[in-house]
């Protein structure tokens, strides 16, 4: 963390002094100013997408006061350090639309505005009434806006997780279209090694592996092209999505005289333990905050758990062991002891944001740090576990979009549809004609009182 | 799948309740309307439906799979002799109801990276050996022996023959490693091999006449399918020859092939995916209790129950006499010592390994420590979820989802009451008992077994009431008392007869069952029953299946 903050000041323009990483690219000069998709010299502006399931307790998360002179609640206390550059958006609603159960189709929901498939993908349906679902319909947010803006880092999106396993739409909120959900990398080490990894690598070895890589995609293309000639239509897509992506790597390839100092990790430990989430949880943090700050990629998330319920998975770490966080979520608003243990918990999800906002506000960029030349928007499935709502859904923004949006504020709503503030999302990224956002989207206009 | 946590609390069903009283399954093996559960294959054909018409050869549509994760790893055992879980670094795999199957969605940007990070980690472990990989040693480390090793070692990859044309890409990529060694080049062959869309995928490519819309598979493709079916990995030397020579093109030479794989040992696996996903144990290693209340619940105690399901399921299916009444309503199991003593079991082991439990506590599947473990709370036992399961897993029914706008909470501990008594609600008030008298009845059968499967007659000091009832459960319906009574029940029932057939049906084919596949499922059915309900004898007669030898052919 340390060779982080203090080597990567400017990362756009010093990280070519640090060192050649296979993961990363020099399609992206860093001497040269950046230019948007619209030809305009622009900031480096990020997106970051944050996930944590089963919403909130809403008494606990509200915070109190006015616009500007609010008191953060207690569940966002540990937001305290940043709190001059946070939009506490209050009072939202997600138009829960289509098929699938609440926690299933609430994540993909979040960032994509539109519901799930409605086919038999998942379950065989008795065809009255029985569950059945598919993928998402449509993309999120982030993977629209990759399209239209056109980025050149390396990585067009990076999706990280914790514990975030399972192959379902209750696991998966980034979609690149109908059907096709992007996984999360749930192992930082793995990751790290992948993306930063190839420190203490003379030039010679880097030069060697990209070689051996490059011949190695070439014969994997071959394959992939001769198979588009057999494979039968409805096939089509994944032998056609697998070339993409072998052809996305050969393009990180070409140039590689990039990278930058990675972040200390710690020990590896067991990521799918339970009790060593603040662990894993830690060094994803690092691992995220680094990947933006060496230009991998502008568009990142994170996916704390799944939507789908956490059986048998308790909160060790923070003295709960004897109820599911899911059940906990079931008990009645008079239960006060399930209130103070989910308390804790999403106290626990707020230390978290901090953290990965700590670290981006480390960074000195331009005249600010990077936190304010982002867009970090945490949000959750539902509003609220025992009733299954999809009202006054807890949702924090941080930072400023470089200078576009203003900040410290506790921002009041009555039930607006989340739709609104993806529209400011894309309008804050560079998309200014975006006026809907999402196929539950029945208005237009970005989120008034927001931008 | 997870969903089925997602009824933990789940209350208002309504249309449970209209369901009940719809019609009955399908003629074609599927379900009809309504929630009576079985109706696989079932000879019985309502009033008003055509009869099965099995003239012409017909078969559902699979989509293009790519391995499953235990896939991945027996076939790097098997091709490699590298142990571990190596997929553990490759994405989850998406769930079909009960059943990994990676069958919808495209791999994506990161999966491939990953596929390419665990092949380059393979690799180089395994030229550590390269004597004992390529098969050559010293000088005889050539252009001729890499030649012999992308044959060979290409051919199991791939599950058949390597093209001469697929052979010179491979020999390039030796040639241009090859000056830095021997072992270096065939390092390169080896990770390129693996990452192959012709290994990760289960290609089934064999032309098909024009104009024809079922067409027989080709050898290896019945080869691959075969082996993953009864092994979960990737043919071994044997199969595939026997797939060159044509052995495989016919039903005898296939079940020749097919009794062969279920007499390996290899045939553990297979057995042991099935029954974890069917039973709903695939997540047990990751399921937490409260530490206070069940300290034994350990990672050692958790592989223990693991692997009583999968020895138990192994010995009566390979070993045992076979019979899915066995499987569900057995006295006695095998299992390691601390699983035992969760038991109380004092009985010495048999030399066939099997200990025999007390009769009145124990049969089968059911009743053992892993099932009652996994379909349990961390702090309580769960007659909801283990009424979901049976429900489920067992009659193959489908529930509606739950509705989102209901106050769903469970009742709260109660240190003075038991735990149907908490649940009582769930019977008494009309809003939730549309949908709970189809699982509640069934899960206080359970009561008997707590959060961990201990056996237990009372609970806080009160008696525990066993008495439960399958309601809407076909010709199974009726009242029982404690789980055992209820194994036995389902051990001999139709309804559970017929589910075990189409969950069978859908983890050998990745799929589930479609119109088009009645009448496989007919004859599957058929030959169920003639065997008396030999699960074996149920595997041998679906690996020699239309829906299993042939596909559809799409545009």
């Amino acid at each position: 963390m340390k060779a982080l903050q203090s080597s990567v000041r400017n990362p756009r323009v010093s990280r070519r002094a640090l060192l050649g990483g296979l993961g990363v690219s020099a399609a992206l000069s860093p001497f040269l100013p950046l230019l948007n998709a619209h030809g305009q010299e622009a900031q480096p502006l990020r997106l970051i997408l944050w996930f944590t399931p089963h919403g909130t307790v809403y008494d606990n998360w509200k915070p109190s006061g006015g616009q500007t002179d609010f008191t953060l609640s207690p569940i966002l206390k540990p937001l305290e350090p940043y709190r001059a550059k946070l939009n506490i958006l209050d009072g939202l609603r997600i138009q829960a639309d289509g098929v699938g159960a609440p926690h299933t189709k609430g994540p993909p929901l979040l960032w994509t505005g539109s519901p799930l498939n409605n086919d038999m993908t998942f379950t065989r349906s008795d065809g009255s009434g029985g569950m059945y679902y598919g993928w998402n319909s449509a993309p999120s947010l982030d993977q629209i806006l990759i399209g239209k803006l056109k980025p050149t880092t390396p990585y067009k999106s990076l999706e990280f997780g914790v514990r975030s396993g399972g192959s379902h739409p209750g696991s998966r909120m980034i979609y690149t279209g109908t059907r096709t959900p992007l996984a999360p990398e749930t192992n930082p080490w793995a990751a790290f090694k992948r993306l930063i990894g190839d420190i203490g690598k003379t030039t010679g070895e880097l030069e060697r592996i990209r070689t051996e890589r490059r011949s190695v995609l070439d014969v994997l293309g071959s394959e992939l092209t001769s198979l588009q000639g057999k494979i039968s239509s409805a096939d089509k897509l994944k032998i056609d999505q697998h070339l993409a992506a072998v052809r996305e790597i050969e393009m990180r390839l070409q140039n590689s005289n990039v990278a930058c100092q990675g972040p200390v990790l710690g020990t590896e430990v067991d990521t799918n333990k339970a009790s060593n989430t603040p662990v894993v949880m830690d060094a994803m943090v690092s691992l995220m905050a680094a990947s933006l700050s060496c230009g991998l990629t502008d568009f990142a998330s994170m996916q704390y758990r799944v939507g789908e319920n956490d059986g048998g998975y308790l909160y060790d770490w923070l003295g709960i062991t004897d109820l599911e966080h899911h059940l906990m979520t079931h008990e009645a608003d008079t239960n006060m002891t399930a209130k103070g243990e989910l308390t804790k918990i999403y106290t626990w999800y707020a230390e978290m944001f901090g953290k990965f906002l700590a670290k981006l506000d480390a960074i000195p960029e331009g005249g600010g740090t990077m936190l304010d030349n982002s867009l970090v928007v945490w949000g959750s499935e539902l509003g609220k576990g025992n009733s299954h709502s999809f009202e006054k859904m807890p949702f924090v923004v941080a930072g400023g979009a470089a200078g576009k949006l203003k900040t410290g504020r506790y921002l009041q709503f009555n039930g607006v549809e989340h739709n609104r503030l993806l529209v400011s999302m894309a309008q804050l990224m560079g998309v200014p004609e975006m006026d809907k956002f999402g196929t539950t989207d029945t208005k237009t206009g970005n989120l008034t009182g927001f931008m | 799948m997870r969903t089925s946590l997602a009824f933990a609390a789940l209350s208002l069903l309504t249309s449970c309740t209209a369901q009940l009283k719809g019609g009955g399954g399908g003629a074609d093996g599927t379900p009809g309307p309504g929630l009576t559960p079985g109706g696989g294959g079932a000879s019985t054909i309502p009033p008003g439906e055509k009869p099965l018409d099995c003239s012409k050869t017909q078969v559902a549509s699979l989509p293009l799979l790519r391995l499953t994760r235990e896939q991945y790893d027996n076939s790097i055992r098997d091709l490699l002799g590298i142990d571990g879980h190596p997929s553990l670094a490759l994405a989850a795999d998406e769930k079909l109801a009960a059943f990994y199957s990676n069958s919808i969605s495209p791999v994506s940007r990161l999966s491939v990276e990953q596929y390419r990070d665990v092949a380059e980690d393979l690799a180089v472990t395994a030229v550590k050996q390269v004597d004992t990989l390529a098969g050559c040693t010293g000088a005889d480390q050539n252009a001729a022996c890499a030649d012999k090793f992308i044959q060979s070692f290409g051919r199991r990859a791939f599950r058949r023959p390597v093209s001469a044309e697929e052979a010179a890409r491979y020999r390039g990529l030796f040639d241009a490693n090859v000056a830095r060694g021997f072992s270096e080049g065939i390092r390169v062959v080896l990770q390129t091999l693996l990452q192959s869309p012709n290994f990760v995928y289960h290609l089934e490519l064999t032309p098909a006449p024009a104009g024809v819309a079922v067409t027989p598979l080709g050898g290896y493709e019945v080869a691959s399918r075969l082996s993953f079916a009864l092994w979960d990995s990737s043919p071994d030397v044997q199969l595939l020859d026997a797939a060159g020579a044509g052995k495989l093109d016919t039903k005898e030479g296939l079940r020749a092939e097919a009794e062969r794989l279920l007499q390996s040992d290899r045939a553990r696996d297979a057995l042991a995916s099935f029954h974890l996903q069917w039973l709903g144990l695939d997540n047990l290693l990751d399921t937490e209790k409260d530490p206070q209340l069940f300290p034994q619940f350990t990672a050692s105690l958790k592989g223990a129950m693991r692997n009583e399901a999968v020895s138990f399921a192994d010995f009566v299916i390979r070993r045992g006499d076979g019979r899915l009444a066995t499987l569900l309503s057995a006295p006695f199991t095998v299992a390691s010592a601390d699983v035992l003593s969760l038991y109380g079991a004092t009985a010495a082991p048999a030399a066939d390994g099997t200990v025999q439990l007390d009769p009145t506590q124990r049969a089968g599947l059911l009743t053992q420590s892993g099932f009652l473990a996994a379909h349990a709370h961390a702090n309580q036992s769960s007659p909801v979820h283990r009424g979901l399961s049976v429900r489920k897993n067992l009659l193959c029914t489908d529930l509606p989802d739950p509705p989102a706008n209901v106050n769903n909470n469970p009742p709260a501990p109660d240190p003075n009451a038991t735990t149907r008594q908490r649940f009582e609600q769930h019977r008494t008030d009309p809003t939730c008992a549309g949908c709970h008298q189809l699982l509640d009845p069934i899960g206080v059968g359970f009561e008997n077994y707590d959060a961990v499967g201990r056996y237990r007659i009372t609970e806080n000091g009160l008696p525990i009431d066993a008495a439960g009832e399958l309601v809407s459960a076909g010709t199974t319906s009726g009242t029982f008392t404690g789980a055992v009574e209820l194994a036995k029940k389902l051990s001999t029932s139709p309804e559970v007869r017929a589910c075990v057939q189409k969950q069978w049906f859908r983890f050998s084919l990745g799929r589930f069952e479609g119109p088009e596949d009645a009448c496989t499922l007919k004859s599957l059915s058929d030959d169920f029953a003639a065997s008396d309900f030999d699960v074996k004898k149920l595997l041998l007669s679906l690996v020699t299946s239309d829906a299993f030898r042939y596909r559809k052919v799409q545009p």
